[in-house]
């Protein structure tokens, strides 16, 4: 599904415009930029909206058939539920895609190699691509997710972890999808009572 | 004509920044030099959302391989990695996290504020390890007394000897329950704890409880944006007598003379700054005929989550309404104080706390399930930090690496910091005692480990320049004055000797304090 068109069918969702993107609340009434609002010295302040809010840029770096790959994934591990974004509606297999192919080599052959073998076993076991399995198929090829907890700190435990790349790879997806999906603007929106999402925070600009 | 200054300051965070303090309202007229601007806080920075920021929150890739504290938020306050180059063996990682603006490090300090005991300052004493300090508990003391109201300290006194109590803001809040609970299992194994002791207010730098007070005294002139390159000697009499910085943006070269020179420049900057200032009466770096300087290089080690739990009663499906969890609390030093454990020797620390839900890769789940159990557990997470002491060992240090420079071409430093059995050991029993204690609560463990964040990590690294009662064993003698040279000063963590698991910035300002008031008193008996 396109993102605007998920944006227009959750419910309650004000329009683009008017979701906080600026360090004061956006003007209930549109009007305030006219000329005639201001004084004659005063400079004006322009709403403006992020480059994500209008257009999902396509995915770059991963074939199509590993970010198909990631797409079945992303939804599996952070379905739509309970009335909530997903992955999938949030856009985050597309930013995905985007921060892989700004991580170092490390990152970006975990996550090629992961997707490869996700599907790769999923052929195997059930000949069909991961794209086209259920969520009861994917269970497992999903069973290191289930059968341990094992929770890294940081590149440095890498070096000392027992699990395999595979283990890895999904450990490291499973939080990247989450992590994506409640820093997003359409969890933000759905939760505007709740705690869970990004959140807002306060922001250095570079200094020179 | 240029003003004269009495005394010239390198670095505005806790030491420089304690240092000005000190100095200006005794009458001395210092320099203030920092390698980077002062922030502005009204136009530099502004609320926004994190789905508003280009990589999500989760921060550019690779812009800081070794700060992991950094966030897409702060990301442009934490010094940069490419203009700041330093070395080690790929073997042996270090990750050297620094902050290059008006009030360095305490701009972002956890705040954690921790009087260090003669456990540590006459640790040889104790156990027969390392060196003692050339100053005692005793003679910190009063500067504990004086710059934990500066800092705004709150915490609760409890009459631990190995952490001494101080002047709190009395922090007599109440526990919550879970929180009471862990308290009286470890109560039960005989184990400390108490509040945190923190320095509060929405900022506690450098920034607003030093330098203000300072600046009206007329005594300080700050100059940003002041890298500096060396201090310079006269070779005539052995003394320093300026130094040469380069203007962080023009790169243009300037040299300011000076009567006193005190690096307070942190840990490491400091010791590079000494190693960079080489000449022929000092061939091996300023004030280094012992040989010290750059060696004896420690800092805590950290296991952060070395346990991560949940208390079973706090789930939402459990609770009925009610708030079992929230806030936390500390654990000090307990082993080694009066027994002997077999693996190490000395100790550590541990910071505890509760509410929020768990971190998702505790849960062996995913998907609808994985949302489900979240938002049952959306207030039941319980977790725990180790912070351990680490031992000062001669071959843990630093040198200049010869092939690297800044962005400034000043020589860049190769650090090596191993970690070695006393702290692995130490490790080690942390991580059962801290799982020992939470099923003594009766909390669920989710996980539990005991992987140290690599050396420097923790942003507490100390030693390189030592003080010490004999000058063929340390660079710094008991007033943090170069054993050298005389009108040479070096405030900060380099001159630690050893440590204990206790957050280092209090002790920090305290030395900071009294050398300051030691130098005052030279300058003013012309005895310098």
């Amino acid at each position: 599904m396109k993102r605007r068109n998920v944006l227009k069918s959750l419910a309650g969702l004000p329009a683009l415009a008017a979701l906080p993107a600026a360090a004061q609340a956006p003007a209930a009434d549109a009007s305030v930029h006219r000329t005639s609002a201001r004084g004659p010295g005063e400079t004006p302040k322009l709403d403006t909206t992020a480059a994500d809010a209008v257009s999902t840029p396509a995915a770059q770096f991963f074939t199509p058939a590993q970010f198909a790959t990631l797409r079945r994934l992303a939804v599996f591990i952070v379905p739509a539920a309970n009335g909530k974004p997903g992955a999938d509606e949030a856009a985050v297999p597309e930013f995905i895609d985007f921060l892989i192919s700004r991580c170092d080599n490390e990152r970006q052959t975990l996550y090629r190699n992961g997707l490869d073998a996700l599907d790769a076993r999923s052929r195997e076991r059930l000949h069909k691509a991961f794209a086209e399995l259920d969520a009861t198929e994917a269970t497992p090829l999903l069973a290191p997710l289930q059968d341990r907890t094992w929770a890294f700190a940081g590149p440095y435990d890498r070096r000392r972890v027992a699990l395999d790349d595979y283990g890895q790879f999904l450990f490291y997806v499973k939080d990247d999808l989450l992590r994506a999906t409640y820093n997003s603007r359409e969890w933000a929106a759905a939760n505007r009572t709740r705690r869970g999402a990004g959140g807002i925070g306060t922001y250095w600009y570079a200094l020179k | 004509m240029k003003q004269d200054y009495d005394v010239l300051i390198i670095g505005s965070g806790a030491s420089g920044g304690m240092a000005a303090y000190t100095l200006t309202k005794a009458g001395v007229k210092c320099l203030m030099l920092d390698a980077g601007p002062m922030l502005d806080f009204d136009r530099q920075r502004a609320l926004r959302p994190v789905y508003d920021l280009p990589f999500r929150g989760f921060g550019e890739p690779g812009r800081f391989p070794h700060v992991t504290q950094a966030s897409e938020f702060d990301a442009n306050l934490w010094a940069d990695e490419k203009q700041n180059p330093y070395t080690y063996d790929p073997d042996d990682p270090y990750y050297w996290v620094r902050i290059r603006l008006i009030g360095g490090k305490t701009l972002r300090w956890g705040r954690a504020s921790w009087r260090m005991s003669d456990y540590e300052f006459k640790g040889r004493d104790h156990d027969g390890f390392g060196e003692n300090w050339p100053v005692s508990y005793a003679d910190l003391a009063p500067y504990y007394d004086r710059a934990e109201p500066i800092m705004r300290v709150s915490g609760r006194k409890e009459g631990f000897p190995q952490i001494p109590d101080g002047i709190f803001l009395e922090d007599n809040s109440r526990d919550s329950e879970s929180i009471a609970r862990f308290i009286a299992a470890a109560k039960r194994m005989n184990v400390p704890t108490t509040k945190s002791r923190v320095a509060t207010g929405s900022l506690a730098s450098s920034v607003n409880l030093l330098l203000p007070d300072a600046l009206a005294t007329g005594n300080l002139t700050i100059v940003p944006n002041a890298v500096v390159r060396e201090i310079t000697v006269d070779t005539n009499t052995g003394r320093v007598n300026g130094v040469s910085f380069v203007e962080r943006i023009s790169k243009r070269d300037y040299h300011v003379p000076a009567r006193v020179v005190i690096a307070g420049a942190s840990t490491l900057e400091s010791t590079r700054l000494l190693l960079n200032s080489k000449s022929r009466l000092y061939p091996n770096g300023l004030g280094n005929s012992s040989g010290v300087l750059g060696h004896y290089l420690f800092d805590q080690f950290y296991i952060k989550g070395v346990v991560e739990a949940i208390v079973p009663d706090a789930r939402v499906s459990k609770a009925a309404g009610r708030r079992i969890t929230g806030g936390g609390g500390y654990i000090p030093q307990f082993r080694n104080l009066n027994s002997r454990e077999k693996n190490f020797i000395r100790g550590y620390a541990f910071d505890f706390g509760s509410g929020g839900m768990p971190a998702p890769r505790y849960l062996p789940l995913y998907g609808e399930a994985l949302q489900n159990e979240l938002a049952d557990l959306a207030h039941a997470s319980f977790g725990m930090t180790t912070m351990g002491a680490v031992l000062p060992r001669h071959e843990n240090g630093v040198h200049i690496d010869p092939d690297v420079k800044d962005a400034w071409g000043i020589p860049a430093l190769h650090i090596t910091h191993k970690y070695t059995d006393n702290e692995f050991a130490m490790a080690k029993d942390s991580m059962h005692m801290a799982e020992e204690l939470c099923r003594a609560a009766g909390f669920e463990v989710l996980h539990k480990h005991a992987e140290m964040v690599p050396p420097g990590e923790s942003i507490h690294e100390l030693g390189c320049c030592r003080m010490g009662a004999d000058p063929k064993k340390s660079v710094l003698n008991k007033f943090n004055q170069s054993h050298d040279v005389k009108n040479l000063f070096v405030m900060d963590g380099s001159s630690f000797v050893s440590g204990g698991p206790q957050n280092p910035t209090l002790t920090i300002l305290a030395l900071a304090m009294r050398a300051s008031e030691y130098l005052a008193g030279q300058l003013k008996e012309r005895s310098i």
